[in-house]
């Protein structure tokens, strides 16, 4: 019985010190990103509460923010599957198709994905070559808000990094930029 | 073994590029000019004096998962990851002289469920600053620009409200220039605003100039973009609408430039070394032995209001030529930092050289 009781006491003495580590390891996580003391203004100078005070949400970003999510939580290391939208022509629907990226110099490999249109959203950035396949840059376009309500689509340039990827182009109205 | 060669390859070696001759026309502010460019140690006898040595970087400047292309500024390396969706993620980096990582930050908002990252600059005492979107579950999105301490923590934000600020660098008084854009409305057009912009951590937006309906629907002005800040001025090379911009900070009105983009070539890379003295790295995505890759400058023609990308001679050639600049990561007070072909350590190995014109 006494014994017992040591063992449920050293449990609670346990629980607490447990959760008090996790209460300051969350403490410095959090202190990481955004200070106790930070200071969040509008444009116009006035502080905010939240950096989200005052924004309507937006449905339809929403929904491909969901979809980029999901891909993103399946390919947790990054671009070893590349998106990209194609679109042969402003009267074909674009459709994504993913192209595989390695660091090899055979050609990546096509194929269909299962979601249709999101390259409305993208914003270019130039990202930078793997070693393997010679340095230099590509372009490769992300999912943004700025564009949200914008129709564009989007067309394969062809080969980037010598081969290693590839380089997608916007493609506005149809024509090609 | 390596260090013979890098002895031979890159010290006490003075190359003399001339600008083109072919390339500058008839321009009247593009007479024979020369451009020097020295590696390695002192040059003395040239008036020339640089002490940098080539410095190979830790690679994880670019090996993140969802890296941008780097800059160098105010000193430092700047990485950034574009994309991040958890909290506590390193989303930008700082790299030293030396190549190696001294700082970092994992920007963040809660509630959100992703991250983006459009561009990052450094203050004068290194603090990191981040431009970007915070996007909640919910298709918010909200538009920053934020500041963190020495220890990498956000300290203070601007929220942009209406305008996305693509582009950042911070002038002299830790105040943020930003070209960026305004979104679109529901008819596919463009949001009315200004597309460069002044802010203050405090104030919150202190300048605004530029109509966004100066350019075109698409492509849209800050895709493909660099901004810079000196200690007099931000300069903005805008590639998709072919406009070179200087803003003094002391100005009310910015001087705009026409200036094309070289045929068939992209542009990766910006330096401003002040009024009138802008590189850029111009390169061939797709084609690996473009003999028109390479570092170009701009050449004014004031009375025209335009300017002109003119190759670096010996600066520009295959990529597979050895020697021949591959990458314009920034300036460094009188240097440009660059990578070179040829280099053992490819783009990894950083070099300090120095251009002069001579008119």
């Amino acid at each position: 019985m006494r014994k017992k009781s040591v063992v449920f006491i050293f449990h609670r003495s346990h629980l607490f010190v447990s959760l008090l580590g996790a209460f300051l390891l969350f403490s410095v996580g959090s202190a990481r990103t955004v200070a106790e003391s930070c200071r969040i203004v509008d444009s116009k100078g006035r502080p905010l509460p939240s950096v989200y005070q005052g924004l309507k949400p937006n449905p339809l970003y929403a929904n491909h923010l969901l979809q980029r999510v999901k891909w993103s939580s399946s390919n947790p290391g990054g671009p070893k599957l590349l998106l990209l939208t194609y679109s042969d022509t402003k009267d074909v629907p674009c459709g994504i198709v993913q192209a595989s990226s390695h660091d090899g110099r055979s050609r990546p490999r096509l194929r269909k994905a299962q979601f249709d249109c999101s390259g409305h959203y993208m914003f270019l950035q130039i990202r930078p070559c793997t070693q393997a396949c010679g340095g230099g840059n590509y372009d490769w376009y992300f999912s943004d808000p700025e564009e949200s309500n914008y129709l564009a689509g989007y067309e394969i340039l062809g080969d980037g990094c010598n081969g290693c990827t590839l380089e997608e182009g916007s493609c506005e109205n149809g024509n090609i930029h | 073994m390596l260090d013979k060669f890098i002895k031979f390859r890159y010290k006490r070696v003075v190359l003399t590029f001339v600008w083109s001759l072919a390339f500058v026309g008839s321009n009247s502010l593009t007479e024979a000019q020369e451009l020097k460019i020295a590696h390695g140690d002192s040059l003395s006898s040239s008036g020339l004096s640089e002490t940098q040595e080539r410095v190979v970087f830790d690679s994880s400047f670019m090996n993140g998962p969802r890296t941008a292309s780097p800059r160098w500024e105010s000193g430092y390396l700047i990485s950034r990851e574009i994309e991040t969706f958890v909290p506590d993620t390193p989303n930008v980096r700082l790299y030293d002289k030396s190549g190696r990582k001294v700082r970092e930050a994992s920007i963040w908002f809660q509630g959100a469920q992703r991250l983006l990252i459009k561009d990052a600059a450094v203050t004068s005492d290194g603090r990191i600053v981040a431009s970007g979107i915070a996007e909640k579950p919910d298709g918010t999105a909200a538009p920053f620009i934020a500041l963190t301490n020495l220890a990498g923590s956000v300290t203070n934000v601007v929220r942009t409200d209406g305008f996305y600020p693509a582009n950042i660098c911070v002038a002299p008084d830790s105040t943020v220039w930003s070209f960026g854009g305004t979104g679109y409305n529901e008819s596919n057009r463009a949001n009315p605003g200004a597309v460069l912009r002044h802010f203050d951590f405090q104030k919150g937006q202190i300048g605004a100039f530029i109509s966004r309906s100066a350019y075109p629907t698409s492509p849209m002005p800050d895709e493909r973009a660099f901004i810079r800040c000196s200690s007099t001025q931000a300069v903005v090379y805008a590639a998709q609408v072919h406009e070179y911009i200087e803003m003094d900070y002391d100005s009310t009105s910015p001087r705009r430039y026409l200036a094309e983009v070289p045929p068939n070539l992209k542009f990766d890379g910006f330096a401003s070394q002040g009024p009138k003295n802008a590189f850029g790295y111009f390169a061939n995505h797709l084609k690996n032995s473009d003999p028109t890759e390479g570092l170009y400058a701009l050449v004014f023609n004031e009375s025209g209001k335009t300017a002109r990308w003119v190759p670096v001679a010996g600066a520009v050639g295959p990529g597979i030529q050895s020697g021949i600049i591959r990458t314009l990561w920034g300036s460094d007070g009188q240097a440009l930092v660059v990578s070179r072909a040829g280099d053992p350590a490819g783009r990894l190995a950083f070099h300090w050289v120095i251009p002069m014109r001579q008119q």
